[in-house]
């Protein structure tokens, strides 16, 4: 589903930068259901490779392809409706309800008024059902927890419909009992919706323990290395963090 | 599931309903009384041997039209402002868009360019100025990403045009002066009726661009990235929010001279009142409520005009300074 193809990721050259690259991908494929972690130490580029896969920096060369189609042929509104995106911190919004945060993942779909068809709605409560969202449905995004508005913000990108989910560090603002059930909850989802989860995390025990597969950014080799369930994660830790 | 579905429209038949009522009274305010049935008369069977249907048509009407489209548009350029900024003490005023209006009509009436000598040339000189400005800021927006430093940025060309005004009234010639200061006082009567069509087409277009921008308005507040992830084009969004804040607060400008507060306080008054996020809701009431506040502005100066001569600018700073000190020590 999600494709790389000789990919080197890092920052181009601008007038007050050096180019710098970070590291490659030969190639890899990544397929619908499955939920992975990319892993690697602070600065790596974890959130470089998501802002490249999203779209927002261009790689320094190769091909990212979203069904076999190179992503650069994607316009805006079809990248949303093939890929969504969870920042590790939303602060919430003064009177943007659960109800109404999930309804703006239907935006790439509804008219330029941005008003619900029914067949919207019948999406948004299907999410808000899935997540157990149901109670705080006309709750304030600002009066949540952080663990409650992560999964709210986690059902605004389920309500995208998109086949690919990517979460920058996640559990990164939880606490450890919500970092289990936000990794659950996204395990569940991957087999579930048949969706393809990408998240970022130095969570590694718990990435481990939930993640299908583990992407690590190995800073002496300056690869990407793939490794799948079930993990060593001894030799894993011993090649990226030492 | 109870997904609790507000009525808003409600609301915001009330605010118009109360406009209405405050407008018919305003029509009926001035140096002598008029009643219901001239007001009508002068506005839509006009009679010009009837003194008080000449006023009505010359003055009244003009002067209250002028102050429900003031409000309405300057509070909308102030919610445009706001969401694009996510910072609610954000506005026309602040990103320094009155400011070139400012400078332009000081140098237009003070310095020895004549080239703008009549009351039109006024309005062109703001006109000129406020665009001047929102494209100096649209200028700086495309090397500047972050959104605090594009605010300080209008701060900072605020005070830069301001001290050059400074600059042309120490050297200015006395009668000029007062013409630049009676303009940046603020008034609603330098609308003549058929001038009225003017305004209102170019406040009618800034409106309906705004509402071409609902749906973008609403995501821009999760953030530029969240929303240029939903589909929406965040720089050339950020190109037209700015081109119809120009537009509205130019024109205004122009018109009446700088206006301050509206635009930063009726926003987060709305926001208040109708608690919800929806741009469609919040530019229905904000423009209601503009209107309301400058056309209760305006009824305070009718009745006050018997003992004191309150200008428009120092009415709006002095309610408006005490509720943005409140919105602060209540949001921060």
């Amino acid at each position: 589903m999600l494709a790389f193809q000789d990919l080197h990721i890092g920052f181009r050259k601008t007038k007050r930068k050096q180019e710098k690259a970070l590291f490659s991908a030969e190639n890899l494929t990544f397929n619908a259901g499955e939920f992975v972690a990319v892993i690697g130490p602070n600065g790596s580029g974890k959130t470089t490779l998501f802002n490249t896969v999203l779209g927002q920096q261009e790689p320094l060369s190769g091909i990212i392809k979203i069904n076999n189609k190179s992503w650069t042929d994607f316009n805006r509104i079809d990248k949303a409706k093939h890929l969504s995106f969870v920042p590790s911190k939303f602060n919430g919004v003064d009177h943007l309800t659960v109800y109404d945060l999930v309804a703006m993942g239907r935006a790439p779909y509804t008219n330029m008024l941005n008003q619900l068809t029914n067949e919207d709605q019948l999406v948004v409560e299907q999410v808000l059902k899935q997540l157990g969202l149901s109670k705080f449905v006309n709750q304030d995004t600002i009066n949540l927890s952080d663990g409650e508005r992560q999964i709210a913000m986690i059902g605004k990108a389920l309500a995208q419909e998109s086949e690919i989910m990517i979460l920058d560090e996640p559990t990164a603002f939880l606490d450890y009992n919500n970092r289990r059930k936000v990794l659950q909850l996204l395990k569940e989802i991957a087999v579930h919706n048949n969706q393809m989860i990408f998240i970022s995390s130095h969570d590694l025990e718990l990435c481990f323990e939930y993640c299908s597969r583990v992407v690590a950014i190995d800073t002496k080799s300056n690869k990407l290395l793939n490794f799948n369930a079930p993990f060593d994660r001894k030799t894993i830790i011993e090649k990226v963090f030492q | 599931m109870n997904v609790v579905k507000r009525n808003y429209w409600s609301t915001s038949a009330i605010l118009f309903a109360l406009l209405m009522g405050l407008v018919l009274f305003d029509l009926t305010l001035g140096s002598f009384a008029i009643g219901f049935s001239d007001i009508f008369n002068g506005i839509f069977n006009y009679d010009s041997t009837s003194t008080a249907e000449l006023t009505v048509r010359v003055f009244r009407f003009p002067r209250v039209m002028t102050a429900v489209l003031a409000g309405g548009a300057l509070s909308i350029a102030g919610l445009l402002m706001q969401t694009l900024f996510q910072n609610p003490l954000a506005g026309p005023y602040v990103l320094g868009i009155n400011s070139g209006s400012s400078l332009l009509v000081a140098i237009s009436t003070m310095s020895s360019f004549y080239v703008f000598g009549s009351d039109l040339g006024i309005v062109a000189a703001a006109m000129i100025g406020a665009f001047g400005a929102g494209f100096f800021i649209l200028f700086c927006s495309i090397y500047v990403k972050n959104k605090v430093s594009l605010l300080l940025i209008g701060i900072m060309f605020g005070s830069f045009a301001g001290a050059l005004v400074s600059v042309i009234q120490a050297y200015a010639d006395p009668n000029n002066l007062k013409t630049f200061m009676l303009w940046s006082f603020g008034s609603l009567q330098g609308v003549e009726f058929n001038q009225l069509g003017i305004l209102s087409l170019v406040v009618a277009f800034g409106a309906l661009l705004s509402v071409l921008l609902i749906k973008p308005l609403n995501l821009l507040q999760l953030g530029d990235k969240s929303a240029s992830l939903l589909g929406i084009n965040v720089k050339s969004i950020r190109f037209l929010i700015i081109v119809a804040t120009a537009i509205l607060a130019g024109v205004v400008t122009a018109f009446c001279g700088p206006i301050a507060f509206v635009g930063l306080v009726i926003p987060n008054m709305i926001k208040m009142i109708y608690k919800t996020t929806n741009h469609a809701h919040l530019l229905v009431g904000s423009l209601l409520g503009g209107a309301l506040l400058i056309v209760v502005c305006d009824i305070t100066m009718q009745l006050l005009l018997p003992y004191i001569n309150l200008p428009l600018n120092a009415l709006t700073a002095l309610v408006g300074a005490p509720v943005v000190m409140w919105i602060i020590m209540k949001k921060f």
